[in-house]
Formats: structure tokens, sequence, C-alpha cells
């Protein structure tokens, strides 16, 4: 029976048009995925079993640690990668460096680049982009879809108006040192997509802030992820560090973290994100 | 003749030497003598072209020494100075070896090899040849420096140019044997023609050895002469201080300068 | 006591008999520097036999003649020849140079300094090196974006080399004293540049986002990834000339070893040599560096090993060196590429982690002998 269906496979692969042959090829294709909304995105489309390898960011979902690791994403090493017989690397846009990707191209390994824009139309631009790129538009167009809705849904729990409250975020690099998300990063467009106000707007990019200019801010409440939070040692450890003393945040003990990659990966989990964010910043006033 | 004319020296600010002239004559061993910071090394420096002259002039057989190319002026004078470093293992005779790099291109394995040897064994350093520099003693250092120097001007007599051998405190970590066979070693390459100058700190080494002293104080030469004419207490105390004894050897009549004792000043 | 100056030439006179012992250094010698070369075509087989990609020594040596035009032992996937040819040569052509020169400046700084522990970080080369680089990483983007395409890789190394061409410069002019370079104040001023570098760096690392304190660290490391046909050219000739102009100073970095005065009197020109010392070093750890980033250690250790067995003289310790120094940063390399397939460990760490122990297994054995 088998060989009978197999024979009918291949009679029908035979006949078939050329477009479908390249769907159905990639079905087949060993996948490395670099960036963690990158390989986010490929699980929740149904590609994850295809994927051979993943980098050190890709920590979403728990299925990637069991898979090889290619390391930093701007630091790839193409030996390496090539010796996992990849058929396509799918990268989020930054990775690199520039000579590595020219020799895996070289080598004929297709290569695809993922734009990387903090905003809702670029998630979802971003989950239609991989998804073509894995051969699985439909399965995107519907992951898209299913993302939007939930972003809308939680964009109309947001207040609209009243005072948005004064919230800043904060990544933790190396030995404990903060650094606070400026305009254009992707923490101070999910703080505004939940109805907040960055702080930390004043600069762009993800840099240190001035205690007094901290102070100046008064944030009300303080976002970071649960990584930071274990790395530094709990969230009192926080609250209590001088750089936040006389915040209001740090007076009413107002610190929330969340996972980092839902959190900043405008990715299919955004929807998520702006639920539980807009939830933090606007509790629920007692009666 | 090796001769240094009315050489000026400016070091930290002061003249170190003023106006100081020597000459290290062919044959005969010349002395240095003075107290601390007379400026004797600097002298040897000042002549060697290790300092800059500020005045005088430095000649070698007439001509000044500047004029001449580096290897040829090598080749002709060896100075041993006052400190040494041996920062890597090197074996004795790799030192010694060293001696003949003015020579480099010149001459064959095998003499190289012979000059090498024999100041080996002129400063009595030949049984020392494979030991590392550092675990020879202060004194067997000194002497494997002393052969180098003496590598470099070999071979001894020779008709053509005079070679010079300027040696700055060579006596200083040896024992009284040790500091005999050294100033023996200087005699010895006096006889066979060199021209010898060495500073010396002992006065009575001085008189012993030497044919010839200038006795060095504040940069200027006090007194010039042999050192039975000169060591004697017009010259001497002004520069050294009231506390010496000066005799007379009774053996040969040459001086003896001692301090003369506790509450001699 | 013995015959002055007669000895030699008496005919029955006891010998040491020098000219077989210089005859027999001389064998020593020429037997360290085969060692030493076997070595390093050893460590160039590892570098382009082993990878994480299985390619045999007969499809190796196929890629190799079908390069020529002869033909080839088997036939070889189109794959393996890339990888041969684009990843692993030019890996291992920069090996061998950055190995060669941070060995060669080692040895001929610490004759130049008379200090065993000298090195090229020693005199701010690759402090400044670095310096350069994290400025173009940090800064460079906007300078980047303006330049075509084919230029932005080498902004980089560029940064690299005149941070490192700078460095040298400003110690070397801060340690002239009375027309001659004091080697007491060159070190301190090495010192004192590597300090304001440090904090340089650290400046940036303060300042810049999590991506670039990432590229930062990553630079700082070292890595022989940076390999690449057309960079590899100009820094190879960099390499080479600075590299010659400290093997024609062998003789005189002996001299230099006993003291200036001393090298002087030998007839040397303490100066010319080493301010012809210093440029040649800059030259070839500034190129060096460029490339590949900071590796630490391979310049320190590599001139020690063969001084402790083959002994200081420089006519033998300056090949010798080069050699080793290229065998130990292929060694090295081929850990970095293969402890944490697929990623790729930073060579530094590599370097750090076999030198660092086995410079201190140096230091206890020194005391241990009383020796320098």
């Amino acid at each position: 029976m088998r060989l009978l269906s197999s024979a009918v496979l291949i009679a029908l692969l035979a006949v078939s048009p050329p477009g479908a042959r390249d769907v159905r090829a990639e079905e087949g294709a060993r996948i490395v995925s670099v960036g963690g909304d990158v390989t986010e995105i490929l699980y929740a489309i149904g590609a994850g079993d295809r994927l051979i390898a993943v980098d050190t960011s890709s920590r979403y979902p728990a299925e990637t640690r069991a898979l090889p690791d290619v390391g930093y994403m701007r630091a790839l090493s193409a030996e390496p990668i090539l010796a996992l017989a990849p058929d396509h690397i799918i990268a989020i846009e930054d990775a690199g460096p520039v000579g590595a990707i020219d020799i895996l191209r070289q080598a004929g390994v297709r290569f695809t680049m993922i734009p990387d824009t903090p905003t809702v139309e670029g998630a979802i631009a971003k989950i239609e982009q991989t998804a073509a790129a894995a051969g699985l538009p439909d399965a995107g167009a519907a992951l898209a879809t299913e993302t939007r809705r939930r972003v809308d849904a939680a964009i109309a729990k947001t207040p609209k108006s009243g005072r948005k409250p004064r919230a800043i975020f904060f990544l933790s690099v190396g030995r404990g040192g903060l650094l606070a998300g400026g305009r254009g990063t992707s923490a101070d467009a999910i703080i505004n997509l939940a109805g907040g106000e960055n702080v930390a707007a004043a600069f762009t990019g993800y840099k240190p802030i001035e205690p007094e200019a901290m102070t100046a801010g008064d944030p009300e409440i303080i976002i970071v992820t649960d990584r930071t939070v274990k790395a530094l040692g709990g969230v009192d450890v926080i609250l209590t560090s001088p750089q936040f003393a006389g915040t209001t945040a740090a007076r009413t003990g107002r610190l929330v973290a969340f996972d980092g990659q839902m959190l900043l990966g405008f990715g299919p989990r955004l929807g998520e994100a702006i639920e539980a964010l807009t939830a933090a910043l606007h509790p629920p006033r007692p009666e | 003749m090796l001769a240094g004319e009315n050489l000026k020296v400016r070091r930290g600010g002061r003249l170190a030497l003023n106006a100081v002239s020597v000459q290290a004559r062919p044959g005969a061993v010349t002395a240095v003598v003075g107290p601390n910071g007379a400026g004797k090394s600097t002298l040897i420096a000042g002549l060697t072209g290790l300092l800059p002259l500020e005045g005088g002039r430095a000649t070698l057989d007439g001509t000044p020494l500047s004029q001449f190319k580096r290897q040829t002026v090598a080749r002709r004078v060896a100075v041993l100075p006052q400190q040494y470093r041996a920062t890597f293992p090197f074996k004795a005779f790799e030192i010694v070896a060293m001696g003949r790099s003015p020579y480099e291109g010149m001459e064959s394995d095998a003499e190289a090899a012979r000059h090498v040897e024999a100041a080996l064994y002129a400063a009595d350093v030949a049984h020392l040849a494979d030991r590392p520099i550092d675990r020879l003693s202060g004194g067997e250092r000194q002497r494997v420096f002393l052969a180098r120097a003496l590598a470099q001007i070999l071979p001894l007599p020779t008709t053509a140019e005079a070679r010079y051998l300027l040696l700055d405190e060579p006596t200083a970590s040896l024992d009284l044997r040790h500091q005999t066979i050294a100033l023996d070693f200087a005699r010895k390459a006096a006889r066979d023609g060199a021209g010898v100058l060495t500073v010396l700190h002992d006065l009575n080494l001085a008189a012993r050895f030497a044919d010839d002293a200038i006795v060095m104080s504040e940069g200027v030469v006090a007194a010039r002469g042999a050192p039975a004419d000169i060591f004697n207490g017009d010259v001497l105390r002004p520069i050294y201080g009231a506390g010496i004894s000066i005799f007379s050897e009774p053996a040969d009549g040459k001086p003896v300068v001692l301090p003369a004792g506790p509450n001699a000043l | 006591m013995t015959a002055f100056l007669d000895i030699a030439t008496a005919p029955n006179a006891p010998t040491v008999s020098i000219q077989a012992r210089m005859r027999q250094e001389r064998r020593r010698a020429a037997a360290t520097i085969a060692i030493a070369a076997a070595l390093l075509v050893g460590g160039v087989l590892m570098g382009l036999g082993v990878g994480a990609l299985p390619i045999s020594p007969a499809e190796a040596a196929s890629i190799l003649l079908a390069k020529l035009g002869l033909p080839a032992l088997t036939p070889f996937e189109a794959r393996d020849d890339l990888v041969m040819t684009a990843i692993r040569a030019p890996r291992t052509i920069l090996g061998v140079l950055a190995g060669g020169a941070l060995a060669a400046c080692g040895a001929a700084l610490q004759g130049l300094f008379r200090n065993p522990l000298a090195d090229p970080t020693l005199i701010g080369v690759s402090s400044g090196a670095a310096l350069g680089a994290v400025t173009v990483i940090v800064l460079g983007g906007g300078v980047a974006a303006a330049l075509p395409p084919v230029l932005a890789p080498s902004l980089l190394p560029l940064g690299a080399f005149c941070g490192g061409l700078i460095a040298i410069i400003a110690v070397y002019l801060i340690a002239q004293r009375d027309g001659g370079t004091d080697i007491a104040t060159l070190l301190l001023a090495g010192v004192a540049i590597t300090a304001i570098s440090s904090a340089g760096i650290g400046l940036f690392i303060f300042i810049s986002d999590d991506q670039q304190i990432r590229d930062i660290n990553f630079w700082l490391l070292g890595s022989l990834s940076g390999a690449n046909w057309r960079a590899l050219l100009p820094a190879a000739a960099l390499i080479i000339v600075g590299v010659c102009g400290i093997l024609r100073q062998r003789r005189a970095l002996d001299a230099l070893s006993l003291g200036e005065a001393d090298a002087h009197h030998l007839g040397f020109d303490p100066e010319r040599v080493k301010r012809g010392l210093i440029c040649c070093c800059a030259l070839a750890t500034g190129a060096a560096v460029a490339l590949t980033g900071v590796i630490g250690f391979v310049g320190l250790i590599t001139p020690h090993v063969v001084r402790l067995i083959a002994g200081p003289n420089h006519r033998m310790l300056l090949p010798t060196s080069i050699l080793l120094g290229g065998a130990l940063m292929l060694a090295a390399d081929v850990g970095a590429r293969v402890v944490v397939a697929p990623a790729e460990l930073p060579i530094g760490i590599v370097t750090a982690a076999i030198g660092g122990p086995f410079f201190l297994w140096l230091l206890m054995r020194g005391r241990a002998f009383g020796g320098w």
C-alpha cells in the first residue's frame, strides 16, 4: 500500500507545476533561524520541525534549547553553519558579519533577511515575510490576522483619554549596568502602544540615564525583563538601587517584569505584550 | 693616540665636565681618580660619544671621533662600562663573542673563536665559558665583561693602529686577588701596545698599576702626572679632605693613601 | 696565572675549544628553527584540514591541484572548495601572519626593553588599535553608511591601524629625552596610553547600546574570522615589512640586552635601533590587530618558551619565535573553531586560557631556579 502511495506521489510530483514544486521543496527545507522573533514566528506557523539550528538570542519557545547554537547573531561563523547542511537561513536584519553571509550565499544557501521595525505594521510584516520565506504564506497570513486581532483588542482596552502614566524601561548589561530605552527602541514603542509616556524619550537608543534626569522625569512604573530581575537579584534589589531613589516608582514599589522576547520582540505575542503592559500601567482603580 | 681636548659635558643643568683634557697613550696605563661625582665616568662617556659634548672634541689619532664610522671606532676602542646588565641568560662565551661583532663579515669563525678564547683565558674565566651569566658571582661576571672588552680590540699588538681599552671601575666588585688580576690584565694589555685608560676609585691601586694619572675634582682636572709625583697632601687634601694619611710604601716608595681613622676630621 | 694572550697560540695549549662550541650552537640553532618550521607546517595542515565541515586530505589536495590546473585525486563538492578557498585558506594565512607578527614583536620588545615580560600591549599599540576599532564600532555607523558598500568593511581595520599608530607615536614622543628615548619612560608612557585607551573604550561601552557592546566585546576578545583575501594582502605586506625590519636587528638586540652603553661601545647606534624596532613593531602589530582584534599572550609566551628551550641568542630566537608564534596561533584557532561548534569561541579566550596558567607556571619555575 505504501509503495503504491509513494508511486502516486512521485507521479504527481513529476507532473505538478513548477511553483507548487518549489513550495513542496521548501516544505522539506532545513532552516537555520537567526533572531529570537524569527524563531518564534517559525514555530508559531508550524515550521519548527524544520529548524536545524538557532542563534543565541532565540530562547522561545522552549524547544529551541535542544537545537545547536550558532552563536551571537552579528558574529556568525560560515563553516560550522555549512557543516549543518542548511538549505535556508532566515535572519533578522542586522545579522552578520557581511563576509560570512557572502560565503554562505556563495555556497548556495538561501539567505533571507527580515526587516525589523518596532511598530504594529512592522510586526505584521515580519510575520508575513518570515512565513513567505519559509514557504508557508497561508499559515503566515493566518498568524498575521490572529496577531492583528489580538493587538487591536489590546489597544482597544488602552485608555484613550486622561493622563498617560510615566514609565521607563531598563535593559541590564553585564555587571549590573542599566540602560534606559529611549526614542526609537522597541521599549519606547511598546510603552506608547500601551498608553504610557516614556520618561526616557529625550534620547534615542539604549543609553544610561542620569539619576537626576530620572528624578526629574519621575517615572511611576519601572519595566524590566525577567532576565534582568534574575541577573540583579530580585525586584527589591532593583527598587532600592540609588539611581531610582526619589522616584514615585521606587516609593510605591511599582516594578514589573515581563518576558523580554514577548515584550520587545514585536512578534506574534505583540497583542499579549500590549495587554499585559496596559494592565500594569493602568491598574484598575479601587472603587 | 686617543685624546679628549677641553671636553665639556652638561648634565642636569650643570657642567659635569669643564674643559677636561685627557690622553690614553698606547703602551701606558693612565688612571683617572677623584672623589664621587668628580666626573670620572662622565669623562669616559664624553670621550666615547655616549654623552653629547657641549664643547671640546674627542680625537683618535688626531681625527675627531665623530668622523669615524661607529664600527671602526668599536674595533679600536673598547669600553668596560661601570654598570652592565645581563637581562638574558647568555653563556659566558656568548657574551665574550659579542665583543667580535664589530668584525662581522671580516673574519672567519676560526679567527673569531681564537680571539674569544684568548680573551677568556686572559680574564681567567675560561673555565666558566659554558656557564649562563646569571649563574655567575658578581666578580666572575665582571671578569667576563672584561674579557668581552678585550675581545673587541684583539689582536694585540698591532703595528698599524693602536687599540684602546677604557675601563670604568673595573675593580668594583672584585676581591683583592681578582683586583690584582684585573689590573695586571690592564698592564699586560698596555705592554702589548694598547692604550689603557682606567677609572679607579682606589688611589692605591692607581699608584701601583698606573703609569700616569689625572686627579679630577668637580668636573675639572686638579692634577696630572705620575702617581708618585702627584699623590701628595698638597694635591689630595684639598680634594679629599683633611682626614687622609699619605705614606710612602717602604718596598718601592710608591705612595699609600689611607683614611686617617676616626676623629680625624 | 695563565700567560696573557699567548695561550691560544701556544702549540700544546689547553683549550676550551670555543670554535667547537660555536659550531655546536649554530647546529642547535638550525635544528631549533627546523623544528619550529615543522610545527608551523603542522599547524597549517591543521588549519586547512580541521573544521566543522569534514573534508578529507584527498579532497583537500584535489582542491589545491584543481587550482593549479592539475587533475584531481578525488571528486569534491563545490561547497568544500568554497570552504577551503574562502574560509580556511585565508584564515590559516592570517593565523600565520598574526601569530608571527605578535611573536616577533614580543621578542623584539623584550630585547628592547630588557624585560622578559614586555609584549606589544605594553607599548600601547594593541590598546590604541583597540580604541580605534571601538571608535569605529560606536561612532562609525554614519560614516559607514556614507561609504560605498565595497569600502565599508575596511573601516574597522583602518580605525584600528590609525589608533595603533597614534598610540605608538604618542608614546614615543613622550619618552623623548635629551635626544634619546629613555626605556623606563617609554614603558610608563605605554602604560599611560593603555590606561587612556581603556578609559576611552570603557566610555564607549558606557554610551553604546546593547548590540554595540556585544560587538565591542567580541572584537576585544579577538578572532581570525575576519580573514578575507581582499583585506589580507595589504595586511600581509605591512606585516612582512615590519617583521623583516625586526629580523635585520638580531645582532643589535643581542648587544642591546647588555645595556645601551654597551651596545653603543660595540659599534651599534642604540637610538636608531630603538626607533627602527618601535616602528616595525607598530607596523606589524597594528596591521595584525586591525584584522584580528586583540589577541593576547602569543607575543609574550612564544619568545619565553623559545628562550627556555633554546637560549637567548636573537639570531635563533627571532626566526624561531616567528615560526612558533604562527603555529601556536593556528593551534589556538582550531580550538576556537571546534570547542563550541557551531558557534565560534573568540580566539583571545583560548590564548588566555592556555597562556595564562602557562605563564604562571613559567613565573613560578623562574623563581624556583633563581633565574630571570
